[in-house]
């Protein structure tokens, strides 16, 4: 494969192969910024991967009080699944015992999809028929009393089948601290695009995977050719420059919103160049079977 | 005394009931108000309002309304007096004046007697009145007395609803405790009865009332016995029901019947100029009608002594006096025929109203 | 485009039936069917054209130059998208049954205006009479959606059995304001007179000024209510002295505790 050369960054002629999944999201309100965050990494905790956490989640963007329903500072969170179903016992799961138990919480849909999750049916029975019910613009909330007065939530929240999980970037550089800092950038440019989270710790993955495993009954297994570690005795991806691997997985809400997080993404890295951050940026895929979403990188560049 | 007068003069009786049919055939929108009358009186008003597709109202609407109300967009639960009397162990009389709405109450339920009937037979009939008027409750010996004003009703029965429930109200605990009580009765009672009149209990007070007597349907039997408003209100009530379907203030303006409560208010309908021409009936007692307007042509039906000084007026006989009559006994909650207790030849209502229609010209307006 | 237009000729001397000049009726039909539709509700017969000089437009706005508080049953069954508005009074139950849409009043409205709305939008700039948004004799429930605001007074019995939407009444209320209801919200910009939510089950009635409720509410504290701020910024361009209540600290009395004890009266602190 030819290579494509940016500011000094090798883009390895490669896509990112990735799939359909049913996503969600909700806004989150509090009396402060400080809450609504609060309220929102522990919702979104303990789902990177939907292989072992049932779903993946991570927070899309801060809210300013201007643009929220009830004028309080918001956080936007995502969640996304391999079905509605198990979407919709994820949030409900999730709302019940991160966001209701968070002080000052209020929650409203953030998404419109072709279906919705009925997720106040399920909370406000936490109120033991002391919750109220609102109508205010054509939309149900639910207000339950909790111990620091009431915990506000919409009825219904929209959950899209159109959603896309698997986007990624795998960003290689010459060491830890170069890789990391290239990397960094590109989750912090990802973060600015609507639509988009990036699910793992900080938005990055170490452990990046193949499909299978020498041990029955593991599907997936350390990614070998990726480890700097093993570039002698594996049959590696990896160049004697290469120190380092790190990864950005990438779940979007549309098709268009994970491309254009890894436009960011790629963009970022490149910008920073090779002295500071990644020598070269490639991308995951299973040989295009798998997936029915394709990202080739050269069609991302600058 | 004549039998008919024309702004105070004397005229012919004929010439009355010709002057009366030319009046309300003239009219745009006659109405024929008070109907105070018995059932066959009420019968021959109803069509006649028909007939002229006028309107037609009774002067106790109000109070049958406010029952009829509750009845129908709520619910309500009620027995006769006599069952009352037969088998109540706890009788709750609520607000003033229920011996002047119901001059037998006393007689009819009595209350000093033990219920004959039931598990509380023979056993002393427990007796609770909530704001009486002055002495009236002297009359029952052994009554306990819940003094309270005629304003202050609709929030003792919410007090005694929300207590009956287990939830609280904002009273100290003296008084709660006093409601706690008084609930525990009603909750003991084997066959409780509450005795009301809506000419002292407005409609959302006896919703109250009447959800309290649901509640306490589930623990215990409980029931109610209403009072019926004056001049045979209740007996014109189920005419009209099985005439048109509707209670007073009922029209019949486009040809079938509307039922509209504000819409045919007989005030209103005068006072704005929408009724040109009233029929007044008031047989029982001469009350006069309670609009503000003077202008309009008015016939009034009504005894010998209530002659007014303006517009038409042709005497009729008293129902049940004069004339023998069906009316709606309060005593046993069914139609009654009442005898003559003075025959006398005055025309009935329906006399009186047959000889009208006799001179509407049929079809007129058809 | 110049909306459908009805200019009164005369103040009618019988209340008269509008209920049949909602836009999606008028539809497909002549100036000549138009003035030939009864409106009368008595044995004297009245037309459209005894009344009104018909000049059509789009038939998305009707618009009435002239009212009279005899005009009953003003969009009644209004359809969402389309809109009525009169320039004066209308009578009874205005509205009535609406299941979208808004209408304006210039004037005063009478007794049951905005009647069984399933969520309509009504503005009245002037007073309504009785039993705002509240059911006919012997329905079971009042009003089930939609928002109505008043700019004047309301007369007695306003929201009865309310079951959802929002009434805001920018001037006094009288006697038995939110009776018997359901769910929903009321809001009182001036004062409420005499009984307040007896008989209420779930329903949120707001008001500008505190009172005494009767032994069956229940003094709950004082308290920032979220779903106030959320109220307030839906009302904001709609009732701004109602966004502007919402906005403040609400003292929260529970009740009617003769019913459930889960309806509330709020008043600002």
């Amino acid at each position: 494969m030819p290579d494509i050369i940016r500011n000094g960054v090798t883009i390895d002629d490669n896509f990112a192969e990735a799939f359909p999944m049913s996503g969600t999201g909700i806004l989150i309100t509090a009396p402060n910024a400080k809450w609504a965050r609060q309220a929102a990494l522990t919702m979104t905790g303990f789902a990177t991967s939907v292989i072992g956490c049932g779903c993946e989640a991570g927070i899309d963007r801060e809210v300013p009080p201007e643009e929220t329903p009830d004028g309080r500072p918001g956080v936007r969170a995502l969640l996304f699944a391999m079905s509605s179903k198990d979407a919709e016992k994820q949030l409900v799961n999730r709302l019940g015992q991160c966001v209701l138990t968070c002080p000052g919480s209020a929650v409203y849909s953030t998404v419109d999809g072709e279906f919705e999750i009925k997720v106040g049916d399920a909370v406000r029975q936490f109120g033991d028929k002391w919750q109220m019910s609102k109508v205010v613009d054509d939309r149900r909330y639910w207000r339950v009393p909790v111990m620091d007065g009431e915990f506000f939530c919409e009825g219904k929240v929209g959950l899209t089948k159109k959603s896309v999980g698997g986007g990624n970037l795998l960003i290689m550089g010459a060491d830890w601290d170069k890789t990391m800092r290239a990397t960094e950038a590109a989750v912090s440019a990802i973060d600015g695009v609507a639509d988009a989270i990036a699910p793992f710790p900080g938005g990055i993955v170490r452990s990046g995977s193949k499909v299978g495993s020498k041990y029955k009954g593991m599907s997936a297994s350390t990614n070998d050719a990726y480890c700097p570690t093993l570039r002698g005795v594996t049959k590696s991806e990896l160049d004697a420059d290469i120190g380092c691997v790190l990864e950005i997985v990438i779940d979007g809400l549309t098709d268009k919103a994970v491309s254009e997080a890894m436009r960011a993404g790629l963009h970022a890295i490149i910008e920073m160049g090779p002295e500071q951050g990644a020598k070269r940026v490639g991308a995951g895929n299973y040989g295009g079977k798998l997936g029915p979403f394709h990202y080739h990188l050269k069609e991302l560049l600058p | 005394m004549e039998t008919a007068t024309l702004d105070g003069k004397a005229i012919a009786l004929g010439d009355a009931y010709r002057h009366a049919a030319k009046i309300l055939n003239g009219a745009a929108f006659p109405l024929i108000a008070g109907l105070g009358a018995d059932v066959a009186g009420a019968r021959a008003a109803i069509l006649l309002a028909e007939r002229l597709k006028g309107a037609f109202d009774h002067l106790a609407s109000r109070e049958t309304l406010a029952d009829i109300d509750v009845k129908r967009s709520f619910g309500m639960f009620t027995t006769t007096a006599n069952e009352a009397r037969l088998r109540g162990d706890c009788v709750v009389l609520i607000g003033p004046g229920l011996t002047q709405a119901w001059s037998g109450m006393l007689e009819r339920l009595a209350l000093a007697e033990t219920p004959r009937r039931g598990a509380q037979a023979q056993q002393p009939r427990k007796v609770i009145w909530v704001g009486p008027d002055g002495d009236e409750a002297k009359a029952v010996p052994g009554a306990k007395v819940i003094p309270a004003s005629q304003q202050e009703l609709s929030g003792v029965l919410a007090a005694w609803r929300a207590r009956f429930g287990g939830r609280p109200v904002a009273l100290g605990a003296e008084k709660v405790a006093l409601i706690d009580g008084l609930v525990e009765t009603l909750r003991n009672a084997r066959f409780g009865v509450f005795v009301w009149s809506a000419s002292t209990l407005d409609p959302l007070a006896i919703e109250m009332l009447q959800a309290l007597v649901i509640e306490l349907n589930a623990a215990t039997r409980f029931t109610g016995v209403h009072i019926g408003g004056r001049s045979g209100a209740s007996g014109v009530t189920q005419t009209a029901g099985w005439m048109t379907g509707f209670p007073p203030r009922t029209g019949f303006g486009r040809g079938y019947p509307e039922h509209d409560p504000w819409r045919f208010e007989s005030s209103r309908l005068v006072d704005s100029g929408e009724a040109d021409a009233a029929l007044w009936i008031s047989a029982f007692d001469g009350e006069k009608p309670a609009w503000s307007r003077a202008d309009i042509p008015l016939i009034t039906l009504a005894p010998a002594h209530s002659s007014p000084s303006r517009g038409l007026f042709i005497k009729v006989g008293q129902p049940g006096v004069t004339h023998d009559a069906v009316l709606m006994s309060q005593e046993t909650g069914g139609m009654t025929l009442r005898r003559a207790s003075a025959p006398a030849d005055a025309p009935s209502v329906a006399q009186a109203i047959g000889a009208i229609m006799a001179e509407v010209s049929e079809g007129a307006w058809r | 485009m110049k909306p459908f237009t009805f200019t009164l000729r005369q103040e009618p001397p019988q209340r008269v039936d509008l209920s049949a000049l909602t836009p999606d009726r008028l539809a497909g039909k002549s100036v000549a069917q138009i003035e030939a539709i009864e409106i009368g509700v008595t044995r004297i017969s009245t037309k459209v054209g005894d009344l009104f000089k018909v000049s059509e437009g789009e038939l998305k706005t009707v618009r009435f130059e002239g009212g009279s508080s005899r005009f009953d049953l003003l969009g009644a069954k209004l359809l969402p998208g389309f809109e009525i508005h009169v320039e004066g009074d209308v009578g009874a139950q205005c509205g009535r049954l609406a299941k979208g849409g808004r209408i304006t009043v210039d004037g005063n409205a009478g007794p049951h205006a905005a009647s069984g709305n399933l969520g309509a939008e009504l503005e009245i700039k002037g007073d309504v009479g009785d039993f705002l948004a509240g059911p006919l004799a012997g329905e079971l429930a009042g009003m089930a959606g939609g928002r109505v605001i008043v700019r004047g007074k309301a007369g007695a019995r306003a929201g009865d059995r309310l079951r959802r939407g929002i009434l805001v009444i920018e001037g006094d209320a009288g006697e038995d304001l939110g009776a018997r209801v359901i769910a929903g919200t009321i809001l009182v910009v001036g004062e409420a007179k005499g009984r307040v939510g007896y008989l209420n089950k779930r329903g949120s009635i707001v008001l500008a000024r505190g009172g005494c409720f009767g032994s069956t509410y229940v003094d709950c504290g004082a308290h920032e209510l979220t779903f106030a701020r959320l109220f307030a910024r839906s009302l904001r361009d709609h009732s701004a002295p109602a966004a502007d209540l919402l906005s403040r600290r609400l003292r929260r009395y529970g009740g009617d505790t003769a019913v459930y004890g889960k309806g509330e009266i709020l008043t600002a602190d």
